[in-house]
């Protein structure tokens, strides 16, 4: 074949034909390669987990919009979990007291609220440690801007534990 | 009649020469290449995880407040109804449906000699609460947006109207009816 395009097609220079066979090619490649690694990646098993969290310092009026079975967000639009129990307290901050030595404060009534709760979300294990299906990786210390439907809210994970069967 | 036949064979193998030489690159192999380009394009995108891409948006018409802490109170009279807001980024966040309300600004502290929280109005800052109006891409689990920008309660927004600019917080949503529009 490569000869008689030798003899007929000599300086014929690339056709659309050629680089559709050179994009599929490349595709087929890719996706190979893709498929490898992401099997490589979420090969472990999917568990359901429960995580839980604390949110410090939100709005009194987030913490209102937060109730149990409400599906939770990562920032990409996709689905973490769903929310599980949640409780809201008047938020802490720290003072000094008489004496000069530090001393916990709360805040006014519906101003700002901590928020601490848990959420039941599907996560892969892999190395000990647990990661969403886009590869972010949930454990003590993570720190993420999540949502319900109508509200934002920051959350710092406290917890991962798998649930139990 | 051997070198005629040779000849013409010669000939046909020079126009064929000649012709593909010619062929090159045109519109038709730029607008196939186009082709195969969308396709796979579309396919990445049908398939990344939380693409908005193939899924059912619908469109709502709400109100929302956004609360601007610690302002100027007289700053209130640069926001007038019927402004339109925009996000620093340039996207559409609605139009100001009511007039600003000028609230307190409170200035919360650790009393030590009495060990309660004292809680009192700042003498010179205020809390502007701007109510907006938007027709907005609704989600049933990712709620609203504009123009791809979050609209929830805790969202900070930079806003800027024709008169003021300032972050702010939105404190509140209320659906008021399906908008105009369809899936995007």
């Amino acid at each position: 074949m490569a000869e008689a395009r030798g003899k007929t097609g000599k300086g014929r220079g690339l056709t659309a034909l050629d680089i559709a066979v050179i994009i599929i090619l490349i595709a087929v490649v890719l996706s190979v390669a893709l498929r490898l690694v992401w099997d490589r990646i979420f090969s472990a098993d999917r568990k359901d987990c429960t995580v839980s969290f604390e949110v410090s310092a939100a709005k009194s009026a987030v913490g209102s919009l937060l109730a149990e079975g409400d599906a939770v967000m990562l920032p990409d639009g996709s689905r973490l979990g769903t929310l599980g129990a949640v409780s809201v307290t008047p938020a802490v901050f720290l003072a000094t007291d008489a004496s000069g030595g530090p001393v916990e404060a709360r805040w006014p009534e519906d101003t700002l609220v901590d928020i601490s709760g848990t959420l039941t979300a599907e996560l892969y294990d892999r190395d000990g440690g647990f990661l969403t299906k886009g590869g972010l990786r949930i454990c003590a210390g993570t720190v993420i801007v999540l949502h319900t439907r109508t509200a934002d809210f920051q959350v710092t994970v406290t917890g991962v534990e798998p649930a139990t069967e | 009649m051997t070198n005629e036949k040779t000849k013409s064979r010669k000939d046909r193998q020079g126009s064929t020469r000649s012709s593909g030489r010619r062929r090159g690159f045109n519109a038709l192999d730029v607008f196939l290449i186009l082709l195969i380009l969308c396709c796979v394009g579309l396919a990445v995108l049908a398939y990344l995880p939380g693409s908005g891409f193939l899924r059912k948006s619908d469109r709502a018409q709400i109100t929302y407040v956004i609360e601007f802490e610690g302002v100027r109170p007289d700053f209130a009279s640069y926001i007038r109804e019927g402004d339109r807001v925009t996000s620093s980024e340039g996207c559409d966040l609605g139009t100001v449906a009511a007039g600003v309300e000028v609230g307190v600004c409170n200035v919360v502290r650790y009393d030590p000699a009495t060990a309660d929280v004292v809680s009192s109005a700042h003498p010179s800052l205020s809390n502007l609460l701007v109510t907006v109006s938007l027709t907005a891409d609704s989600d049933p689990l990712n709620g609203y947006s504009s123009e791809g920008l979050r609209i929830a309660v805790g969202a900070e927004l930079d806003c800027m109207f024709p008169g003021f600019t300032g972050r702010g917080t939105c404190i509140s949503i209320t659906e008021n009816g399906t908008g105009t529009g369809g899936e995007r």
